[in-house]
């Protein structure tokens, strides 16, 4: 039979179609993103380990293990906290089913300091970035988004609507923040960030 | 003179309404914050007037002489434009029309603009003559409380007659016909400093904070900030106060921490410092511009608030008080020095004090003749004195104003010199000025409790909320001057509580009397009605009765005469109740009560609070990933808590979902069906101690499961009935993979972490939501195995020997890595197939393609329940809280090997009585008649009365297997009766049947498909 592979499909695949969605004039205020390139895996610490995984972490990929509320960068690598001794990890440098290949490199390397389990494409996940994604935030998020209290390298659990939602601002990436949810909610998600970056002319670009 | 003469009469009227260009007779040529060099047209009850930019329709209303603008709520009486704010109890109209329409907005807070179309409310056939006004007459008969006494007898008229009488006479506007057409949002704020108000005390406490470097946020109800500084002749720091005012925003513009909102209310103060606020982004457009919402509800989380509200002028209650003509005294300066509008050409003031005098100056300069002043006090100043005589105004010390005359307009006042002599004085304007009423409410929100101020007659904030300061007026405090230094002084104490130490602004130059004022609150004796409550119709004389009645307290005051419960919430109403009753009581205000205020401030649209939750968008949803296809393949959809299933999957020629059901359930038992079981909660549970978790929360023994084995768990809550059932698969020793029902997802997670975290926190272990990252297909029926086989990559063995029921393995699809459990829900030979979710749609295509030749069929939800009540296994009826595991047939499921969450309590006797219902099948004993979930069962001949009752059906459908009706109930002694027969009865659909009893497994009760 021809069905030899089988394509994979973004959680956001159809739900933001790419250009531009509100105001039509002037320079866009937010620009959207969906993240569905992304391997990813769900990090618990494993009890007394926390000093054993932040050295794995960092003699393995680099990466320092993010304190309360934060995240970090390595490369194609981040680290946003999701919760006490929990992390969620991501890799933006595999493509297709060598995505599932991240979660295992992961266990490999952490050994009994963290109990890992493979999120790739569980979760729908938004860049977002522009002048005006703070306010278009407010509408969404009920939390404290200044650049005092949420600067790069912060990151949040918290509620848009009635969604749970990861929020964070990867340190490397002045502009960018990044918004994520369960695969499920994801066309909500992405229904609510166009109404709510209408105002201010929003601009849509292919997955990434 | 830059204004016509005379008293407005209905001639007058007539000529601003003329089809020639409108003109705005009562306009000052000069002066005012209003833009004349544009012209906005608009109608009221449908005839054009014209305004300007700056104005309210309440302005452009007088502007144009329309005096009568809406008719009272009980006695129909004129009535006109009161105030020049939200305290508005007279001036509502209705705005838009269609389904924008919006009753009761005040004129006097609604910006004109182009096109604005306003209506009278509650008159009939129009404004001018309002046959209802015969209520006037009847008002002995309709005082406080009428419809307690009046429309007894008959009990059952009440309903049905009278009260839709009573509402349709006693209206307010209408509501709009359709749905609503405009967007509200939600957004939120943080601030370190929110300022409350942006008149000089609010624009000096946002300057002092702001200049200090905190997060300041200022909101202003107002299109301009500046407060009484628009509206009053002074100056500050030796300029114009509005000019001032202008010069503090463009300062504070450019802070870049602070930031100021025009047109926004706060509204209400929460716990936590949580500040709610209704900003109306377009209410002065026509409609609201594309992608802006009409209105945004600010949810605003401040550490320090700052109120500076302002105050409310009172009105005085004396006969005919509500004339239109008759209008708060600082509402008059407010249309002339802001609006440029003469409210009136021959003036009477009335006042208790100083503050009465500056509407007599104002009006004076505005070319209006003063024809007499009424000053409450024993004595005037001098200089006062002079004025009045300057301006050849009669001056009558001591005295006060006992009545008014005219149809719908003022044409002259009744005034009592200190002797009690009364003369008439012509005059189209009566401004009364009895002193000001703070705004304190948004300090009372959390309970706070005003006190009483002698020096001011009026109440003032009391015991402050956390984190608040208050100045200015909304302090009592009355001086500009003093509103100015204690705005400096809060946002200075505000901001240093916040880190942001300053010594603040140097303090303006501005007035600073004291403000002399005597208690005036009601004429007594004086000549017709004269009213405390303008928008509820509450006079004088309803307070007398309400206290006569015994209704004292001032609550009971409150609900017996209606007084504050109006939309305006009481704002020019409730101290003056309280004045009135405590002069009756002879026990002084504070001896007879306080009033306090709940939020809203002001109306709030239901629209606007909530927000875009509505319709489609009221909660999220949550898709499968296998959405899609199934929208594309027939599936309709139902809503199972924020999921959407697909239910079935019609095709042509089905007449209906019967058809559509029993193809696809028929087609399991045949050959080979497919299910989308995504939404079945999975949590994945890791670590050393994960085993023993599991234990606990489960009833039967988890920590012998073996390594790619799965069991069948039931759980049970505290009390020892079922929460929830579901599988538990090792996928490795320390790694568990647990299901749910997708109704009991979210709390399932929620009990599993709470038995961690409280009560066994010693354990090593981690729990994972991963129900979003599988995409989840059940595969059942004879054929499963060939289908599962030509689906995955070869290589694993699935025969019986190797993956038996109740085994899992992980295999590929198309190099993709799967789970694959062997579990089935239909008592077929079935698979559970999970597929990461980017790649759950291309598996399903590979499924339907590779089963062609099989004949696979999809079958949604209403064919698995189906299916497994076919088979007899629990599901939501019979999992409803009040079943324990041996009820339901689960019994040897709870281990009495260990101990488990629950376990003890389902021990109590009323739950292991034999007595107790347990699940049954039901046949109906004529074959064909459908049973109903939810009737109840009783002994054939028994009476049917409650304590008769034998149970209950559960889950009911129509089996296409056996071709016939059956139904899984709960039944007394269940298990003794198969074979007996019961009556199934349905009082509130008419349902009467006999059934019989029988095994709740009608399918393969040995389960040898399952195990094949």
């Amino acid at each position: 039979m021809a069905d030899l592979t089988m394509l994979p499909r973004s959680p956001l695949a159809g739900h933001l179609p790419p250009g531009r969605h509100g105001r039509a004039d002037g320079a866009p205020g937010v620009a959207v993103t969906e993240r569905g390139d992304l391997a990813a895996a769900s990090l618990a610490l494993r009890a007394g380990q926390d000093a054993a995984l932040a050295i794995a972490l960092l003699d393995g990929f680099g990466l320092a293990l993010p304190q309360r509320a934060g995240c970090t960068a390595a490369g194609a690598l981040e680290l946003v906290w999701t919760g006490p001794g929990q992390w969620l990890a991501l890799d933006a440098g595999r493509e297709d089913v060598a995505r599932f290949g991240f979660a295992r490199a992961l266990a490999a390397q952490l050994g009994g300091a963290a109990s890992v389990t493979d999120l790739t494409g569980a979760r729908a996940v938004l860049r977002l970035s522009g002048p005006a994604v703070r306010e278009m935030l407010a509408k969404l998020v009920p939390i404290d988004l200044d650049e005092s209290v949420f600067p790069p390298g912060a990151a949040a659990l918290t509620l848009a609507g009635h969604m749970g939602v990861t929020l964070w601002r990867p340190p490397t990436a002045e502009d960018a923040w990044h918004i994520a949810c369960y695969r499920s909610f994801g066309e909500s998600l992405a229904h609510d960030v166009l109404e709510a970056a209408a105002e201010f002319g929003c601009e849509v670009s292919a997955t990434t | 003179m830059n204004a016509p003469q005379g008293p407005v009469t209905p001639a007058r009227e007539n000529l601003a309404s003329g089809a020639a260009a409108p003109t705005q007779p009562w306009r000052l040529k000069t002066g005012g914050q209003i833009d004349r060099t544009r012209t906005l047209s608009f109608s009221f009850d449908g005839k054009r007037f014209a305004g300007n930019p700056g104005d309210t329709l309440a302005s452009a209303l007088l502007a144009n002489g329309v005096r009568l603008v809406a008719r009272s709520f009980k006695y129909h009486r004129p009535r006109g434009i009161l105030s020049a704010g939200a305290e508005e109890p007279n001036a509502l109209v209705e705005l838009h029309s269609g389904a924008r329409r919006e009753p009761n907005t005040r004129a006097t807070q609604i910006e004109l603009f182009e096109g604005l179309e306003a209506r009278s409310q509650n008159r009939w056939p129009s404004l001018a003559l309002d046959l209802g006004a015969v209520n006037g007459f009847f008002a002995p008969l309709i005082a406080a409380g009428f419809y307690y006494k009046t429309f007894m007898w008959p009990a059952s008229f009440w309903e049905k007659l009278y009260e839709p009488l009573i509402r349709r006479a006693a209206g307010l506007g209408r509501a709009p016909d359709g749905p609503d057409p405009d967007r509200y949002e939600r957004a939120h704020l943080h601030c370190d400093v929110l300022v409350v108000g942006g008149g000089a005390a609010g624009l000096m406490a946002a300057l002092a904070a702001g200049r200090a470097g905190a997060r300041v946020l200022l909101l202003e109800e107002d299109v301009a900030v500046g407060g009484r500084l628009l509206s009053e002749v002074e100056e500050v720091d030796g300029r114009p106060g509005a000019e001032w005012a202008r010069q503090v925003e463009s300062e504070l513009a450019t802070l870049p921490r602070v930031r100021i909102l025009r047109r926004t209310t706060a509204f209400a103060l929460l716990d936590g410092g949580v500040v709610t606020a209704l900003e109306r982004v377009a209410d002065h457009l026509p409609q609201p511009p594309a992608h802006l919402p009409r209105q945004r509800y600010w949810k605003i989380v401040a550490r320090r608030v700052v109120l500076a509200a302002g105050a409310i002028e009172r009105p005085v209650v004396f006969g005919g008080n509500d004339r239109p003509g008759v209008m708060l005294a600082g509402a008059v300066r407010s249309y002339v020095n802001r609006f440029a509008v003469l409210p009136g050409a021959r003036a009477v003031v009335f006042t208790a004090g100083d503050d009465g005098w500056r509407s007599v100056a104002d009006l004076a300069r505005a070319g209006a003749r003063i024809e007499a002043v009424v000053d409450a006090r024993r004595e005037v100043p001098a200089a006062q004195a002079q004025l009045a005589s300057q301006l050849d105004a009669r001056l009558v010390v001591g005295g006060r104003v006992v009545g008014t005359q005219g149809g719908r307009h003022l044409v002259s006042v009744q005034i009592a010199n200190a002797q009690g002599g009364e003369e008439g004085v012509g005059a189209d304007l009566l401004a009364m000025a009895g002193g000001w009423n703070p705004s304190l409410h948004l300090s009372c929100h959390l309970g706070g409790r005003p006190r009483w101020d002698e020096a001011i007659h009026a109440f003032v904030p009391g015991d402050l909320p956390a984190g608040m300061g208050v100045a200015g007026a909304a302090r009592g405090r009355f001086s500009t001057h003093t509103a100015l230094a204690e705005g400096a002084r809060e946002g200075v104490a505000a901001a240093r509580d916040c880190g942001f130490a300053s010594n603040g602004p140097a303090i303006p130059r501005a007035e600073d009397a004291p403000g002399d004022l005597a208690p005036l609150f009601h004429v007594p004796r004086g000549h017709g009605k004269a009213f405390v409550d303008f928008q509820h119709d509450v006079t004088d004389k309803d307070v007398a009765l309400a206290h006569r009645e015994g209704f004292r307290s001032v609550e009971h005051l409150k609900r017996y005469t209606t007084l504050g419960m109006a939309t305006d919430q009481g704002k020019t109403a409730n101290v003056t109740g309280l004045a009135v009753m405590a002069n009756i009581t002879g026990l002084g205000i504070p001896g007879t009560g306080t009033t306090t205020h709940r939020p809203p401030w002001t109306p709030v649209a239901i629209g606007a609070i909530a927000g875009p939750h509505r319709g489609r968008h009221f909660r999220p949803a949550r898709r499968t990933p296998l959405h899609r296809w199934a929208a594309a393949n027939g599936a309709s959809f139902v809503e199972v808590g924020p999921w959407y299933r697909a239910e079935w999957y019609a095709r042509p020629g089905e007449a209906g979902w019967r058809d559509s059901v029993d193809r696809e359930a028929l087609a399991v038992r045949a050959g080979v069906g497919v299910c989308d079981v995504s939404t079945l909660g999975k949590i994945e549970v890791v670590g050393p101690g994960a085993a023993a978790l599991l234990d606990l929360v489960y009833g039967n023994m988890i920590s012998t499961l073996a390594v790619g084995r799965v069991r069948y768990g039931v759980m049970l809550r505290e009390d020892g009935f079922v929460m929830d059932d579901g599988t538990v698969a090792r996928l490795a020793p320390d790694r568990f993979f647990v299901t749910t029902t997708t109704a009991n997802a979210g709390k399932v997670m929620q009990h599993m972490e709470f038995c961690h975290q409280v009560l066994r926190p010693d354990l090593d272990v981690s729990l994972l939501s991963v129900t979003d990252a599988w995409a989840q297909v059940s595969i059942a029926g004879p054929r499963a195995r060939d289908l599962v086989a030509a689906v995955i990559d070869p290589a694993p063995d699935i025969s019986n020997g190797a993956l038996p029921h109740m085994a899992c393995i992980e295999v590929s699809v198309a190099g993709v890595p799967c789970r694959l459990y062997r579990l089935s829900f239909s008592g077929e030979l079935a698979y559970e197939l999970g597929v990461p979710g980017d790649y759950g749609e291309a598996a399903m295509q590979r499924i339907m393609a590779r089963g062609a030749p099989l004949g696979v069929t999809p079958y949604g939800t209403e064919a698995l329940g189906v299916l497994r009540i076919e088979k007899g296994h629990p599901a939501g009826g019979e999992l409803n809280g009040q079943t324990t595991a041996r009820d339901i047939g689960l019994g040897k499921m709870v281990s009495t090997k260990k101990d488990c969450i629950g376990r003890r309590l389902a021990e109590r006797p009323a739950l292991v009585d034999p007595a107790r219902h347990v699940l049954v099948g039901l046949k109906p004993a004529d074959g064909r008649s459908p049973i109903r979930a939810g009737a109840h069962l009783y002994e054939i001949g028994a009476q049917v009365v409650t304590s008769n009752g034998q149970g209950y059906v559960t889950s009911a459908c129509h089996s296409p297997t056996l071709g016939m009706p059956i139904a899984l109930a709960l039944l007394d002694r269940g298990a003794e009766r198969v074979g007996q027969r019961i009556r199934v009865l349905d009082p509130l659909r008419n349902g009467d049947m006999d059934a019989e009893v029988c095994s709740p497994v009608f399918v393969d009760p040995e389960g040898g498909r399952t195990r094949g």
